[in-house]
C-alpha cells in the first residue's frame, strides 16, 4: 500500500516536472509578436530572416520597406519612450547608435525585452548581429543560414580583389544637387573603403563640405559619389567630368543607403563595391 | 470724480481677478489633458488608481514632464517680462543679449568634448549639460553687461549692440563646433538645439522650481523698479532705487531663469518674446507685478499646450517642441505687429 502510494506520488511529480519543463520550453520558444525595429541594418536583417510580419513599429528611415499598418516611431536619433510603449511591444531591437539610449534601457522597466546590436568594427560584428537578432526573434536556424550566406558573399567578394591594387579614393555624399560632403575618418564610408582595401584620401574626422577646388586639390584615383536621391545629377558635373577625363580618374555613383548596409545585404553591398571599383565579376 | 476713479479701480480689479482665475482654470484643464492624452491615452481610472501600467506611465513619464513644461514656460515668460521692462524695448528677449546662444555654445562644447568618452553615465551627461548651459548663459550675460558699462552706468544702447556682437561671436563658435563635430555628435547637437521635454524628470522640475523661488526672492523689488523705469531712470532714482544694483539683480535672475530652462530642455524660442505682449493686452503695462504673475501662468499654459501638440501630432513619434513654439509663436507675433492693436509703451 505504502509502495503504491509512493508510485502515485512519483508519477504525479514526474507529470508535474514534465509540465513545468513544457511550460519553460514554451516560454523560451515563443516568438515575440510585437517587435519594434530601429535602424536600417536591423530592419535589413529582419527582412533577411523573413520576420517582417512580427514588426509593428520602425524608424523613419526604414518605414518604406513595410506596409502602412506598421507605425512610424520617428527618427532613430530622437525616439520617445511613451511613443514606443504606445505600440505595446514585447521586443525592441535597436542599433547601437539609437538615441537617447536611456529610452531603450528604460523599456525594460515596462517589461519590454530589448536587444541592442553591436557597433560595426569588423565584418564579424555584422554576423554577430544577425545571430543576435535571429535569436531574439526566436528564429536561430534562419539566422544561422542567413549569417552563412552573408559571410560567403562578403568573403567571396573580398577574395576577388586583385593584389597590390590599393588606390586613393575620394568618397562624396551628395545630399542635394549642389551640396556635397567629403567623408573622412570615423565614417561608414571610411570603414567600407578599408574593408575593400582602398585608401581614403580624406584624413579629417567626420564629414565636411567640399568645394569644386577642394576635390581638384586632392588628386584621387577614384571618386565615389553616394547619392541620397538617385535622380540627382552628378555634383559639379562639368568640373568633375573634365577633371576625371584629364587625370583618368574613375567616377562611381552609388545609392547612399549602401553606407548603412550592415544588415542582410552586407555581402551584396561588398560584392557591389568590389565589382564597381576593381571591375571584376 | 473720486467715485469714478474708485469705480474704474473696482472694475479693473474684477477684470484682473476674472482673468487670473480663468487662466488658472485653463492651465488646470491643459494639465489634465496633457496628463491624460499622448502617444498612449490613459484611462481616467488609470489616473486615479495606485497600480498598473497607466499609473506607472503617469507617475514616471507624464507628471514630471508636465510639471517641467509648466515651470520652463513660466521661467521663460518671466525672463521675457523682466528683460522687456529693463531694456524698455518690446523686442527684447533673452536671446537678444546672447544668453540663449551662450547656453547653446557651452552645451554644444560639452557634447563635443565628451563625445570621445564612451562610457559617460546618463546622470553625468545630464548634469554636465545643465551646468554648461547655465554657465554659458550667465557668463555671456555678465560679459555683455560689462561691455555696456559706461562711466559707471549700464547704457542700454551699448548693451543691445554688445548683445548683437556677442551673439555673432557665439554663432561663429557654434558654427565651428558643428563643423568639427562627427556625424553622430552633429545629429545629437541638431536634436538638442530643437528642444525637447523627453528627458524631463522630477529632479529637473524641482531644480527649476527652486530657481524660480530664488529669483522671486531676488526680484522682490523689481516689479516696482520696472514700473518706475517706464517714467525714466531719474524717477527710479527719486524713488530710492540703486539703478546699478537693481539692474545687476535683474540680469542675474534672467541668466538663472534662461540658463536652467535651456539646460534641461534645450533652447525654446518665442515664449519669452510673445507671452509678455499677449499679457499686456489683458493687464496693461502699468503694473509689472501683475504682468509677471499673469505671464508666468500664461507661459506655463502656452508651453503645456505646445508640448501636448508635440507629443500628439506625429504619434508615436514626437515633433521637437522648438518647431511647435516657432510655428505658433512667429505667425501670432506677426499678426500682433500687423494689427497694431495696442501701442507698445515699455
Amino acid at each position: 500500500m505504502r509502495h503504491s502510494n509512493q508510485s502515485i506520488l512519483t508519477g504525479f511529480l514526474t507529470i508535474k516536472l514534465f509540465a513545468i519543463c513544457l511550460l519553460v520550453f514554451h516560454g523560451f520558444a515563443v516568438e515575440p509578436q510585437r517587435v519594434i525595429a530601429i535602424g536600417p541594418s536591423v530592419n535589413s536583417i529582419i527582412k533577411g530572416l523573413n520576420a517582417q510580419n512580427q514588426v509593428i513599429g520602425v524608424d523613419t528611415q526604414s518605414i518604406s520597406q513595410y506596409p502602412k499598418t506598421v507605425s512610424n516611431i520617428g527618427y532613430m536619433r530622437a525616439v520617445s519612450l511613451e511613443g514606443l510603449l504606445s505600440l505595446k511591444p514585447d521586443l525592441c531591437i535597436a542599433t547601437n547608435d539609437t538615441s537617447p539610449h536611456k529610452v531603450i534601457e528604460d523599456l525594460g522597466k515596462y517589461k519590454v525585452k530589448t536587444v541592442t546590436t553591436s557597433k560595426i568594427t569588423t565584418p564579424d560584428s555584422v554576423y554577430q548581429n544577425i545571430m543576435l537578432i535571429g535569436n531574439a526573434l526566436g528564429n536561430s536556424e534562419a539566422a544561422y543560414q542567413l549569417k552563412n550566406k552573408v559571410m560567403i558573399e562578403a568573403t567571396g567578394a573580398i577574395k576577388l580583389i586583385p593584389p597590390h591594387t590599393r588606390q586613393k579614393v575620394l568618397f562624396l555624399l551628395q545630399i542635394s544637387p549642389d551640396n556635397v560632403f567629403a567623408l573622412g575618418t570615423n565614417t561608414h564610408a571610411d570603414w567600407w573603403l578599408k574593408f575593400i582595401q582602398m585608401d581614403n584620401i580624406v584624413k579629417f574626422n567626420g564629414m565636411r563640405p567640399l568645394s569644386k577646388e577642394g576635390f581638384m586639390a586632392l588628386t584621387p584615383d577614384v571618386i565615389m559619389v553616394a547619392k541620397v536621391n538617385s535622380q540627382f545629377q552628378l555634383p559639379y558635373k562639368v568640373e568633375l567630368e573634365t577633371y576625371a577625363k584629364k587625370h583618368k580618374v574613375q567616377i562611381i555613383t552609388l545609392n547612399s543607403q549602401i553606407l548603412d548596409g550592415f544588415g542582410a545585404d552586407f555581402g551584396e553591398n561588398t560584392a557591389l563595391l568590389v565589382r564597381q571599383v576593381y571591375h571584376v565579376r | 470724480m473720486s467715485d469714478s476713479i474708485a469705480n474704474t479701480f473696482y472694475v479693473n480689479q474684477r477684470k484682473y481677478i476674472f482673468s487670473f482665475v480663468s487662466l488658472l482654470v485653463l492651465l488646470f484643464i491643459a494639465a489634465i489633458i496633457a496628463l491624460k492624452f499622448g502617444a498612449i491615452t490613459l484611462s481616467w481610472q488609470g489616473l486615479i488608481q495606485n497600480s498598473g501600467i497607466d499609473r506607472q506611465l503617469l507617475m514616471e513619464l507624464r507628471l514630471p514632464r508636465v510639471m517641467t513644461t509648466m515651470l520652463v514656460g513660466a521661467s521663460l515668460a518671466l525672463s521675457g517680462v523682466i528683460m522687456q521692462g529693463l531694456f524698455r524695448n518690446p523686442m527684447a528677449d533673452p536671446a537678444l543679449i546672447g544668453m540663449s546662444s551662450g547656453a547653446s555654445l557651452f552645451t554644444l562644447a560639452f557634447i563635443l568634448l565628451t563625445s570621445h568618452l564612451s562610457a559617460l553615465p546618463f546622470w553625468a551627461n545630464n548634469a554636465g549639460i545643465t551646468i554648461s548651459a547655465f554657465s554659458g548663459s550667465l557668463l555671456i550675460a555678465v560679459l555683455t553687461y560689462s561691455l555696456s558699462i559706461y562711466r559707471g552706468n549700464s547704457n542700454i544702447a551699448i548693451l543691445l549692440l554688445a548683445g548683437i556682437a556677442i551673439n555673432a561671436l557665439c554663432g561663429a563658435g557654434i558654427g565651428l563646433l558643428t563643423y568639427l563635430a562627427s556625424d553622430d555628435v552633429l545629429r545629437s547637437i541638431t536634436f538638442w538645439s530643437m528642444g525637447s521635454f523627453a528627458n524631463a524628470s522630477y529632479s529637473s522640475a524641482i531644480f527649476i522650481l527652486t530657481t524660480i523661488f530664488l529669483c522671486s526672492i531676488l526680484l522682490r523689488k523689481t516689479p516696482l523698479f520696472l514700473d518706475s523705469l517706464l517714467i525714466g531712470e531719474g524717477y527710479a532714482r527719486i524713488l530710492g532705487f540703486n539703478l546699478a544694483t537693481e539692474k545687476h539683480k535683474a540680469i542675474l535672475a534672467i541668466a538663472l531663469l534662461v540658463g536652467i530652462a535651456t539646460a534641461f530642455v534645450g533652447p525654446i524660442g518665442f515664449i519669452g518674446l510673445v507671452v509678455p505682449h499677449i499679457m499686456r493686452l489683458i493687464v496693461g503695462n502699468h503694473s509689472h507685478r501683475n504682468l509677471l504673475i499673469f505671464s508666468a501662468i500664461y507661459g506655463a499654459l502656452l508651453l503645456t499646450i505646445a508640448d501636448f501638440l508635440a507629443r500628439i501630432i506625429a504619434k508615436p513619434a514626437e515633433v521637437p517642441i522648438g518647431i511647435i513654439t516657432a510655428l505658433v509663436g512667429a505667425p501670432y507675433f506677426m499678426f500682433l505687429l500687423f494689427r497694431k492693436r495696442y501701442k507698445v509703451r515699455v
